[in-house]
């Protein structure tokens, strides 16, 4: 058997010590000031992980993905993507071809009229060649299920339709990283739950790693790994469970708990011994006799 | 109210007009507005009649949406026509009072509507049977010589299928606003010409701060999506000519030397 040769194995995402600055005008609208809007932040994920971000509004989420594509480049320290440091002007289209991003408002984010041409957009940008881009677009629209809305125009799709057709259109790029910032914020709740699936099932059958964006504190428990930002600095990181029942770390950045998690914190302030991970009704049933 | 804007409407239908190649009847419409404005004889202007009426029949639109576009024209028809029926100079045929229709002015009353009116029903066809992504992508090609000149066709194009994209949305928003106002009880509708201005600015000044914020999003979510002005992008839905272009191409060129041939008759019947 020939020996395995261990070459150096990167993370797929790597931030070190990143800090960003925005320059804000004061009140007055005359004298610049600068605004530290990330403060250190040092992060890695690896292939295949379903990493939730959660933290109130202002807490520097979108700036943190759009750092991950080179929307914005650090002020210092250094975003690695696949080995690929944002700040190489040459690594540009690589980057953003890997790291496949979606934004909060449905509407502003859809370029064309009909929604499998907008999906071909990326792909006209990255110069594919027609046949190609066919086959993309019907497998990208098939892995997200909108393959009936083909030809629809987009003004007459839903919020929750309209996401998955930007969805289909990253991954039509075929990405290995989606950043998808505040999917459900703009569509109404029954659509969450389902665009939601839908990213789990790309995240588990399509080896997509996936940075769910967030300030609902339930939707974290899709994901398998949960980052809480509060004013631009990382104050947890742990699996969404341990999360949920960390009642000072969702206080301290402001985020209102769910009903269960604050059922079984309640449960344990009065004295029921519980194993501290429930976070479904059924796990917690038994404690109520 | 609004809404009943028709911009660029597209019919679907399956006929052979919607089925031809955008440049094709760009250069259609062209030829043809092109011949009203040569047409100086009746010949002329039965052969532009039959030309119409073969591409009405052709495009399997109803004639009522085909009209349709000529209602918001009226007035402007009617200013024309009443223009040049009165105050062109020459054999006075009726008198009202001081006002007088000439032989001259009603000759270019009528043609002046014809053409307006055809020029109307023309466009329509184009619109109505060509989807505007089709529409942009065959001026996008028919202009590429342009491109030698440096005029960015490609992303003129490009700007002109997102203001079509963005248009149903900004209007569905006016009419948000305006409802909005108008429950605080702002009034559109009464009121002077510079009252009714005056109440446009608390609607346009929302408009446009959405307008641009929709712009910034825009444009950074076509940045991640690898959207660069330096690349050369290739198209889902490349333009191709097939057989009945050509042909068309064909007829158009006979129609236009036929028109063309029709100023050379000498005729010396009717008013015309
Ligand atoms: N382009 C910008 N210029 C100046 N300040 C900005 C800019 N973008 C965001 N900010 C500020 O940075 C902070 C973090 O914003 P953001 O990353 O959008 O937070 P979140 O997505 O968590 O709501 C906010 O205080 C916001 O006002
Ligand atoms: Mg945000």
């Amino acid at each position: 058997m020939p020996p395995f040769i261990f070459t150096n194995i990167l993370s797929l995402i790597d931030i070190k010590n990143l800090i960003v600055d925005f320059e804000v005008a004061d009140a007055d609208g005359v004298a610049l000031s600068k605004k530290r809007v990330l403060n250190d932040i040092t992060l890695s994920i690896d292939d295949g992980e379903f990493v939730s971000i959660l933290g109130k509004n202002g807490s520097g989420k979108s700036t943190l993905a759009k750092c991950l594509n080179a929307l914005i480049l650090p002020t210092s320290g250094d975003v690695e993507i696949l080995g690929l440091n944002t700040k190489d002007e040459k690594n540009l289209m690589s980057i953003r071809q890997n790291v496949g991003m979606t934004f909060q408002n449905p509407d502003n984010q859809i370029v064309s009229s009909i929604v499998e041409e907008d999906i071909a957009f990326g792909l006209e940008n990255l110069g594919i060649e027609t046949e190609e881009m066919k086959a993309r677009i019907d497998t990208a629209m098939r892995s997200i299920g909108i393959l009936d809305l083909r030809n629809s125009m987009v003004s007459k799709l839903s919020g929750g339709q309209k996401q998955k057709v930007s969805i289909a259109g990253i991954l039509a790029m075929k990405p290995k990283i989606i950043v998808l910032d505040e999917p459900t914020s703009m569509i109404d709740k029954s659509s969450r739950v389902d665009l939601l699936n839908t990213v789990k099932y790309l995240n588990e059958h399509e080896n997509i790693t996936v940075i769910l964006i967030s300030h609902y504190v339930e939707e974290i428990m899709y994901g398998k790994r949960t980052i809480v930002l509060n004013d631009g600095r990382i104050i947890a990181d742990d699996i969404p469970s341990e999360i949920l029942l960390r009642k000072d770390i969702l206080d301290f950045a402001g985020i209102d708990m769910p009903y269960i998690p604050k059922l079984a914190t309640e449960l344990k302030n009065l004295g029921k011994k519980l194993k501290g991970n429930e976070t479904k009704v059924e796990s917690l049933c038994q404690y109520l006799k | 109210m609004i809404r009943d804007i028709t911009l660029g409407q597209y019919y679907n239908r399956e006929s052979v007009i919607h089925f031809l190649d955008p440049r094709v009847k760009l250069v259609a419409t062209l030829v043809f507005l092109m011949s009203l404005f040569i047409s100086t004889n009746i010949f002329a202007y039965a052969f532009a009649t039959l030309f119409l009426a073969m591409a009405i029949m052709l495009c399997k639109v109803p004639l009522s949406f085909i009209l349709r576009g000529l209602k918001s024209l009226i007035l402007l028809l009617l200013i024309s026509v009443v223009f040049n029926l009165f105050l062109t100079p020459g054999e006075t045929i009726l008198s009202f009072g001081i006002l007088h229709i000439t032989r001259e002015g009603l000759i270019i009353a009528i043609k002046m509507a014809i053409r307006l009116v055809y020029l109307v029903i023309g466009s329509s066809i184009l619109t109505l049977t060509t989807t505007p992504s089709k529409l942009t992508d065959g001026l996008e090609k028919g202009l590429s010589f342009l491109k030698a000149f440096r005029v960015p066709v490609a992303e003129i194009a490009l700007m002109m299928s997102i203001a079509l994209r963005f248009i149903p949305i900004l209007i569905e928003e006016t009419e948000k606003i305006m409802n909005a106002q108008s429950s605080r009880g702002a009034d559109f509708d009464k009121g002077s010409i510079v009252d009714k201005a005056k109440s446009l600015v608390p609607l346009l000044v929302p408009l446009f701060v959405s307008a641009f914020r929709r712009a910034n999003d825009l444009a950074i979510a076509m940045e991640a999506r690898c959207y660069s002005d330096s690349v050369s992008r290739t198209k889902l839905k490349p333009l191709a000519y097939k057989g009945i272009d050509y042909i068309t191409y064909v007829i158009l060129f006979l129609y236009i030397m036929l028109i063309i041939f029709t100023r050379y008759i000498k005729i010396d019947v009717g008013i015309m």
